[in-house]
């Protein structure tokens, strides 16, 4: 399996709520997306921040779907058995500004199918990996998510990585690759 | 030559291997010890992947350690794993261990039969960054994930593990050296592999 750079985006200039791909090639069978990141918001604790993907920028078409299963620092967290007809599609967390004296960052891969509206394969789906360990462990987690968007036959040619509560911090960067 | 230079010095000041793939194995060791440093790794790369196979064995090797240049690791360092052993699923949550082990990243199976085998690999994303400060602060930080399958018998382990260092004094950004230690320095079996790779 090859594994093509195809761009990279980052909150170095300005911290900023909303990271975006454009023009995302249709030529791979599917996508990984690679990177770190935090938010300027003061969370609360454990997985209080929230990184969410809106897929071709989508922000009211209520298509998005998630799941979760994860591990904060107090517990085994339940499952998220499904949180259907949303219009983002959660895949991630972060540890936030108050997290024990420091900007821990959080560590993310997603990998994302179906991309390109081919009809016989369905929707775009997601499968995405999140985790912090922070300096007394009570912003950390690790988790799994699993997602789709309802994008039938229309190809996912941008990808928006949200930063629900506040904005990225500036270090913030993802990389995204194509995979034959 | 250490582990990790000889790729540096193939790909000199470019950093190209001459590849359209953007991954390439930096190093890959069959050593049987316990735990390997690498070395002089390369600043050309966003990513690296390492990833570690170990074949089924009698033995009892425990855990799965790492640091990036010091050891035990600062007090500032932690790691929580979520695991898996059977039909339990497991939270542990720690810091610098003993002096010799580094910081703990996995929980794998003590008990691995010999008709299975051990697989982790971890990334360390954009390890090559400089640190920053404040809120531009960019801490080095790793994933992982696993899995030790043991047919016929218990113990059947998975997880995902979170590696992130802030502010001590063995906080290194950018990393250009990683030690990976499996349990407590037992030698580990014959066709034990570890690799390296670099992700541009």
């Amino acid at each position: 399996m090859a594994l093509e750079f195809i761009a990279e985006i980052d909150a170095n200039s300005v911290d900023t709520e909303n990271l975006v791909f454009s023009a995302i090639p249709q030529t791979y069978e599917s996508l990984r997306l690679m990177g770190v990141g935090n938010t300027d918001y003061a969370v609360a604790q454990s997985m209080g921040g929230t990184f969410s993907l809106q897929f071709n920028e989508e922000t009211t078409d209520s298509k998005h779907g998630f799941m979760r299963i994860a591990a904060d620092y107090y517990q085994i967290l339940l499952n998220i058995e499904g949180t259907y007809s949303d219009n983002t599609a959660e895949c991630g967390s972060m540890s936030g500004t108050t997290s024990e004296s420091g900007y821990y960052p959080a560590t993310y891969i997603v990998d994302i199918y179906n991309y390109k509206g081919v009809a016989a394969t369905g929707s775009v789906q997601y499968f995405a990996r999140s985790t912090t360990a922070t300096a007394a462990n009570q912003y950390s987690h690790n988790a799994y998510y699993a997602g789709t968007y309802g994008n039938g036959t229309t190809p996912i040619t941008s990808l928006q990585l949200k930063s629900a509560l506040g904005n990225w911090m500036r270090y913030s960067k993802f990389s995204l690759y194509g995979r034959d | 030559m250490p582990l990790g230079a000889a790729k540096a010095a193939l790909l000199g000041a470019a950093g190209s291997g001459g590849s359209d793939s953007a991954m390439e194995p930096i190093e890959t060791s069959t050593s049987t010890a316990a735990s390997l440093t690498f070395t002089s790794i390369p600043q050309t790369y966003k990513h690296l992947w390492f990833v570690w196979t170990i074949p089924g064995n009698a033995s009892n090797w425990g855990n799965f350690y790492a640091w990036a240049t010091t050891d035990p690791m600062a007090g500032d360092s932690r790691s929580q794993i979520f695991y898996q052993y059977n039909a339990t699923r497991v939270k542990w949550s720690g810091g610098a261990q003993g002096t010799g082990y580094g910081l703990k990243m996995a929980y794998g199976d003590d008990n691995v039969g010999t008709a299975t085998s051990q697989y982790h690999e971890f990334t360390w994303m954009y390890y090559s960054d400089v640190q920053g400060s404040g809120t531009t602060t960019r801490w080095p930080s790793a994933i992982g994930q696993g899995y030790g399958p043991n047919p016929g018998a218990s113990n059947f382990y998975q997880y995902l593990t979170a590696w992130n260092e802030y502010g001590g004094a063995g906080t290194v950004m950018p990393i250009t050296e990683l030690t990976v230690k499996f349990g407590d320095g037992t030698a580990l079996p014959s066709g034990t592999t570890r690799t390296l790779y670099g992700i541009n």
